[in-house]
């Protein structure tokens, strides 16, 4: 017997509908790797500059952006200045902006004071070397082609290492490439958001703690909404997600009976 | 508004494909291939020709005259008879990749993985203790499975193999489970637009 797709597909469409419809949401426990990434920057104190590499498209927006929302949220309200910028994908430069620019008017925090934003920089991993060594070599303006010499982090940032941390948030080996480079070659501690599909790549760097903290997915986006007490995107996303495995479960469990009842009814059929 | 239902179109068309191939699906695609490519090459061209040569060379820099030639000899694959030139910004990006990368990358997936994978120390909680002991067990029960080299007729060899695939199918799993997670994670923000429309 064969299940149609077009019924796998309504009923797949039905169970995510039906939460996001009626505002189901579920309790999160936070997992290690996200406690971490959270402690990782209440360690930090006020006027520490962090820096916030957007490597992703809108093509991983969903998972990724609740995180940036969140991270943005933590960072500013702590009073830490994160410096965002963008050395991987060109896509995220306008989008990723709207999100910090809303996030930093919301909490009365002005640009290029309280966070700057500095857009694309070509370049990419011969770009992070460059920073290594003269950090405005790279940046010499940002997102809206302002100098950077007449702001404060003119004073406070000459090289990678002036920062406390790099923040990665990422669809692809950006990670990895900023561990090689950032953290063991300018030993600069790493914290990450990548998507749920990278999670598994990258937990041996936490085991090594060459990561201090990691959010995988939505999942991991919604379990640090929880940890700073915010029904945002991710934690209504989730409901959803649940329902759509327990959907995914059962399908999976139909399809083995049936397939061990009609392997054995086939056998018992030979026999005869 | 207008933007709101051209978006509500393109999501649509998109996903009229999950019945059958059909003309919207064709024209969205070729619609956000076209957009992605336009919008890349204008902002590279903005930030990389713009920021990074013609504003240097208009304030007298002239040392990235150099890179600007390399570069444009990537132009060269146009045409049969000039294309050997674009090898030599090629052997340029490849060879100074090579030479930045290897010692930090040696360091960052080899040296260190290794080291804090074997190295003991008597004031490790318990679970760290027990992650390393089965990471050791799966490393080598894996690395064993792969060695074709070897026979394995001995009930101890079949033992380890199996072990082998145990860890395999684990990994396998979690990366399958994860990446379910992250195509259903893509599915909602998509439903929550098209709910949001209505």
């Amino acid at each position: 017997m064969k299940l149609p797709k077009q019924i796998v597909y309504t009923l797949l469409l039905i169970s995510l509908i039906i939460p996001l419809v009626l505002g189901i949401s579920m309790e999160i426990k936070p997992t290690l790797p996200v406690i971490n990434f959270y402690n990782a920057l209440n360690k930090l104190h006020s006027g520490n500059f962090v820096i916030v590499s957007l490597s992703y498209d809108p093509s991983t927006k969903a998972e990724l952006t609740p995180m940036l929302k969140t991270l943005t949220y933590h960072l500013l309200k702590r009073g830490i200045i994160p410096v965002f910028m963008n050395l991987k994908n060109i896509a995220i430069g306008d989008l990723g902006y709207k999100v910090v620019k809303t996030i930093g008017e919301d909490l009365n925090k002005k640009e290029n004071k309280d966070f700057y934003y500095l857009g694309y920089a070509p370049g990419d991993n011969m770009a992070v070397q460059k920073m290594g060594e003269d950090f405005f070599k790279v940046y010499d303006h940002n997102f809206h082609g302002d100098l950077l010499d007449k702001y404060e982090i003119h004073d406070k940032i000459k090289v990678l290492k002036d920062f406390k941390y790099l923040i990665d948030i990422s669809d692809g080996n950006s990670t990895i490439d900023y561990l090689t480079y950032v953290n063991t070659k300018y030993k600069v501690p790493m914290i990450a958001g990548v998507t749920a599909v990278m999670a598994s790549e990258y937990y041996p760097y936490i085991q090594s703690k060459q990561l201090l903290g990691l959010l995988g997915g939505l999942r991991g986006a919604a379990e640090y909404e929880t940890l700073l007490d915010i029904n945002g995107d991710a934690r209504k996303g989730m409901s959803a997600q649940t329902f759509a495995h327990i959907l995914i479960l059962f399908l999976i469990i139909l399809g083995n009976i049936e397939f061990f009842y009609f392997r054995k009814k086939r056998k018992n059929g030979n026999a005869d | 508004m207008l933007i709101n239902l051209i978006v509500l179109f393109l999501i649509l068309s998109i996903y009229s494909f999950l019945y059958k191939d059909n003309v919207f699906f064709k024209f969205t695609e070729r619609f956000v291939v076209g957009i992605s490519a336009a919008y890349g090459f204008i902002k590279l061209f903005q930030r990389g020709f713009i920021d990074k040569l013609y504003i240097p060379l208009s304030h007298g820099n002239l040392a990235v005259i150099f890179p600007a030639l390399l570069g444009l000899l990537f132009f060269g694959t146009l045409n049969k008879k000039t294309a050997f030139l674009a090898k030599f910004p090629l052997a340029f990006l490849l060879g100074i990749g090579a030479g930045l990368e290897i010692g930090p990358r040696i360091e960052t997936d080899i040296v260190k993985q290794i080291y804090t994978t074997i190295i003991y120390s008597p004031h490790s909680p318990w679970f760290t203790i027990f992650n390393n002991i089965i990471i050791i067990i799966a490393l080598f029960a894996t690395m064993y499975y792969f060695l074709f080299v070897l026979r394995k007729n001995r009930p101890i060899d079949r033992i380890i193999s199996k072990t082998g695939i145990f860890f395999l199918m684990v990994g396998f799993g979690a990366s399958f489970g994860y990446t379910i997670m992250a195509r259903i994670s893509l599915l909602i923000e998509v439903i929550k637009t098209v709910i949001h429309f209505f």
